[in-house]
């Protein structure tokens, strides 16, 4: 019982100082292995754009 | 952008600026939830700027977005019925040409649904006579919107009208070579009582190439209008007018409808009245009607590692994102693709095709992914997030905002209409 509560009592201090607070424990977790480190620019790869091969109704 | 404090954009999209209101069905067209019916494709005219053949075939039946047609007044109800419109527009060709189908529409209807569907047809005002007007009105029609560019701004139509009808609007194209015209005509307008005043940009097409080209218009090629591309000049031309309207405190409801706002909004309202026949297991419907699928790359690992897949881990796999569109095509045209359901009461079945693939190759393109369009968090609250959870120098801040927004645009057109409006558009 008393780890319990010490449990809680260490996660409210953690909760406390951390600017995401709102987020919950598990993401946080997740967030934490990311954004630890130094910004890095998001790497997307466009591969196919095609929306042109399907007709879409002519604007009226 | 208008530069007059009293002009407002719907949807804080600055492709829809308006002036002192818009119409209920301009509302129900943003909202996706308009049909617009083509009821016939004769006509009296031969505008240079109209996008169709003024000549009807045969064969032709009434249709909406492009291939569901209807045989009689009760198909339509039902397919009123079935996708929950809410405002249906007639239109043409000259609709008043084929005014006992009209009537028939409208009368079915009110008969069937009551008065949950706002309703307004389209005409240049030459077919109109008082005995229509009337039967229309009786019947249940709510707005008539007079194309005044189709007699040279001959405003005859336009007084039978307005004694008559209980909302009268006029919607023509914003002709760059008519801006005067039309600024010197709204006092006259709202002095009349009409409500309404929309403009609307010029678009080119087969039909309109050749005369487009004569007078020098600009056209903007991109390839996501297809084959009907805007007219920079139309756009001006209505902005001027919208300008020129709010400096004189004009009370006219007056509003531009752009190309792209068309584009973007009327074809999101088409994606999602079909995305649902398609949708396949593991897939969702954006809020701007495509389908999403997600896969781990590479793609032949086991089911439970594609289960497993969390955006979140910064120790996971790239992350494959597939985005296909809902389209039509006629049940007499079987070579169009799979086909996913057959509307049977109206001619038409759906399918759908891929029009994109976007690869999440590092952790921070998986979290701004989670982040943006699998929490739906908006940018600001997402610019914070990330601000906070970054170790970030000096500058790094305009960096990683920069990147945000550029990651957001890569994915927009596909997940949500809260964009802005182009570089080009409204300088």
């Amino acid at each position: 019982m008393r780890d319990n509560e010490k449990e809680r009592s260490e996660k409210a201090a953690v909760a406390k100082d951390d600017p995401v607070e709102a987020i919950d424990e598990g993401r946080r977790e997740a967030i934490r292995k990311v954004g630890k480190a130094a910004w890095v620019a998001p790497a997307v790869v466009a591969v196919v754009v095609a929306e042109k091969a399907y007709a879409q109704p002519a604007p009226p | 952008m208008c530069n007059h404090n009293r002009v407002k954009y719907a949807y804080d999209h600055f492709a829809k600026p308006y002036l002192n209101g818009l119409s209920p069905g301009c509302w129900s067209c943003s909202r996706g939830t308009w049909a617009c019916v083509f009821v016939g494709l004769s006509c009296t005219k031969q505008c240079f700027f109209c996008l169709r053949r003024q000549k009807e075939p045969e064969d032709f039946l009434p249709y909406v977005d492009g291939q569901v047609r209807f045989d009689s007044a009760e198909k339509l109800v039902e397919y009123l019925k079935t996708f929950s419109f809410d405002g249906v527009a007639f239109s043409g060709g000259e609709p008043f040409l084929a005014f006992d189908r009209l009537l028939a529409f409208v009368r079915g209807i009110r008969s069937e649904l009551g008065n949950e569907h706002y309703l307004w047809v389209y005409t240049n005002g030459d077919p109109v006579t008082e005995d229509k007007l009337k039967r229309l009105v009786e019947s249940g029609l709510n707005e008539l919107r007079m194309d005044l560019a189709a007699r040279r701004y001959d405003l005859k139509p336009l007084e039978l009208a307005l004694d008559r009808v209980p909302v009268v609007a006029v919607e023509i194209p914003a002709i760059p070579e008519d801006v005067e015209i039309v600024k010197d005509l709204l006092p006259r307008l709202e002095a009349m009582g009409v409500k309404y005043l929309n403009l609307h940009q010029l678009m080119t097409n087969d039909f309109t190439r050749e005369a487009f080209e004569a007078r020098g218009y600009t056209v903007t090629r991109d390839e996501i209008y297809q084959d009907f591309f805007p007219v920079r000049e139309s756009e001006s031309a209505a902005l001027e007018v919208l300008n020129h309207a709010a400096e004189r405190n004009m009370r006219l409801g007056i509003n531009y409808c752009s190309r792209f706002y068309k584009h973007s909004f009327q074809l999101s309202g088409f994606r999602r009245r079909y995305a649902p026949f398609c949708l396949s297991p593991g897939e969702i419907e954006t809020s701007t009607g495509y389908l999403r699928s997600m896969v781990p790359v590479p793609e032949n690992g086991s089911e439970a590692e594609k289960a497993s897949m969390d955006l979140l881990d910064a120790e996971g796999p790239p992350v494959k994102v597939l985005y296909s569109t809902p389209f039509l095509f006629s049940e007499d045209d079987p070579s169009q693709g799979v086909r996913e359901k057959r509307l049977e009461d109206w001619k038409a079945c759906v399918s759908k095709g891929k029009v994109a693939e976007l690869l999440l190759e590092n952790p921070t393109a998986r979290l701004l992914f989670h982040l943006l369009f699998v929490e739906k968090k908006d940018i600001d609250s997402v610019r914070e997030e990330i601000s906070q959870r970054f170790e970030t120098g000096p500058g790094d801040e305009d960096l990683m905002h920069a990147d945000l927004l550029k990651f957001h645009r890569l994915f927009e057109t596909y997940e949500h209409l809260d964009g802005r409006m182009p570089e080009a558009i409204g300088k």
